[in-house]
């Protein structure tokens, strides 16, 4: 693979009369490769740049000028395995990486959306995951929340699927699928039917709870613990029907105080022992894909709910090694400054959030007409949808889960800040669902 | 479930139990158990089992070598949207 370089050259005549004459818009023939190992290619549009020393202790401003440089700077591509050829060449030739740069935005922190559900379908090159049938069909997708109102995604013009036979609610709630409040379910059943319009619902109103102690959209990990393992015993028995199974939580503990403290050996935060999290474990490894929000306790605009805690916040099942943790940015891909930032909790999976999703749109209008669909809560079913679309044409019984995200992560779209790789940020990058269904072959 | 259960796995590696033995394997009354909640199966290779008992139950149960077949009480926290509501 060639890459961009940056090459000095020890100062010669001609290339002070080519730097001279470049910086005096005159005509100039460019130079030459200045060595012909490792196949390097000068760019004739780029300059010879006078640099004033080759090291930061030689600097002296004199020497900065074209008359005096004692070497000059050109741009070239080079065949990456030959770098080192030039480096032994002997005759002062340097090469120096010239990484891609792009302007760093501040994270958001507004109110308003940032784009539609339509940049969304966009962003994610729906209309191909369309053209290859990749909708979500016979992928069942359940949405662990406060529950779905189907009369409402029909008004915004969708035409869900809900699986009444499997969805489940608390036994203090009653058990009336798709026609729940208007709420935070319905905007994440929204979210996921972006891509996997033909997926079947599943409805696990778990944050309903009438829990005495809990406020009115909130529940208790116990209700959490129950709806997966309900569903774990539908997943794995006999009259299982669909290829696939998704879950989108997005839901977690805000603030530390809600869990024994630290050290106490029945916490929930960093503790794979605790029933839920081995829960997690187990329907993961029957094959379902579990997705997590990071959470909102980003640095730069927390939700009040952190109490002003955002170093490890990612905590708990959202930062189990067998999930994929998505963080949230808008559809510019810039970080939404709430979004919650790794490394998460120590005795969990560090390198939390997996990948980012887009969030902070105008989709579900369910807080009401122009409320855009914002949190990382919107991020993760945007991307459990790309998952059930992805399965919708790769069921787990070919590739597992772990495999599955992994390939995700890989494809994801790269943010190199604030470092290459995974980040605290973005963890992988951006969703990208159309090269993982092409790497599989879809 | 009310908030003075608390949580506890147990260790049955013969199969899922009822109420009964897992009342049995905590060295608690059976009518301490929390019967709404039932007997979760969270592992069911290692056959490890979650069930929700009265915390005075646990805390007064005479001490007894469970051979690490139970553990507990484990956190029970509150769980919120990690978005908007409407309330």
């Amino acid at each position: 693979m060639r890459v961009s370089v940056i090459v000095t050259i020890p100062a010669k005549a001609f290339v002070r009369e080519r730097s001279h004459l470049a910086f005096s818009r005159e005509r100039y023939d460019p130079i030459a490769a200045p060595t012909k190992k490792g196949g390097l290619l000068v760019d004739p549009a780029f300059p010879p740049l006078p640099i004033a020393a080759r090291t930061p202790a030689k600097v002296r401003l004199a020497a900065s000028h074209i008359e005096k440089a004692p070497v000059f700077a050109v741009r070239g591509t080079i065949e990456a395995s030959r770098i080192d050829d030039v480096r032994s060449s002997g005759r002062g030739v340097q090469i120096f990486a010239d990484p891609q740069i792009g302007m760093f935005k501040d994270p958001y922190c507004g109110v308003e959306a940032v784009g539609t559900h339509a940049d969304v379908a966009r962003l994610l090159k729906l209309d191909q995951l369309k053209d290859k049938g990749l909708q979500g069909k016979d992928v069942a997708l359940a949405v662990m929340d406060t529950g779905i109102n189907v009369k409402h995604l029909k008004a915004q013009g969708l035409v869900p699927k809900l699986d009444r036979k499997i969805s489940w609610a608390p036994s203090n709630i009653r058990n009336t699928p798709g026609d729940y409040a208007v709420d935070h379910g319905t905007m994440c059943a929204y979210d996921a039917l972006i891509a996997a319009p033909s997926c079947s619902l599943l409805d696990f109103p778990i944050l309903q709870s009438e829990t005495p102690g809990g406020s009115v959209m909130a529940g208790f990990l116990s209700d959490a613990l129950l709806a997966f393992s309900y569903l774990h015993q539908q997943f794995t028995g006999p009259d299982w029907k669909y290829k696939a199974l998704v879950i989108n939580n997005s839901w977690g503990m805000y603030h530390p105080s809600w869990d024994f403290p630290p050290g106490h050996p029945g916490r929930y935060a960093d503790n794979p022992n605790h029933p839920f999290n081995i829960m997690v474990g187990t329907i993961a490894r029957a094959g379902a894909d579990v997705l997590f929000a990071a959470g909102n306790c980003g640095a730069d605009c927390p939700s009040g709910r952190c109490q002003g805690v955002t170093r490890h916040s990612i905590s708990g099942a959202n930062a189990h090694p067998d999930v994929l943790t998505l963080a949230a940015c808008d559809t510019d891909g810039v970080r939404l400054g709430y979004s919650s930032q790794g490394p998460a909790i120590s005795g969990m999976a560090r390198e939390k959030p997996d990948l980012t999703s887009y969030s902070h749109f105008l989709g579900s209008q369910a807080f009401g007409e122009g409320s855009p669909d914002t949190g990382t809560s919107t991020a993760s079913p945007v991307a459990a949808g790309c998952v059930a679309a992805i399965r919708s044409g790769l069921p787990s019984s070919k590739v597992s889960p772990r495999d599955l995200f992994d390939r995700i992560k890989a494809e994801a779209q790269k943010k190199a800040w604030p470092k290459s790789g995974w980040n605290n940020d973005y963890g992988a990058g951006i969703i990208d669902p159309l090269p993982v269904a092409e790497h599989f072959g879809l | 479930m009310s908030r003075d259960m608390v949580l506890m796995t147990i260790a049955c590696p013969e199969g899922t139990p009822g109420l009964d033995r897992a009342a049995e394997l905590l060295g608690v009354p059976t009518a301490e158990m929390d019967r709404s909640f039932g007997v979760v199966v969270l592992d069911p290779q290692k056959g490890l089992y979650a069930v929700q008992v009265h915390e005075t139950a646990i805390k007064e149960r005479p001490t007894a070598d469970t051979g690490g077949q139970v553990k507990g009480p484990f956190s029970n926290p509150r769980i919120e949207p990690f978005g908007p509501t409407r309330k």
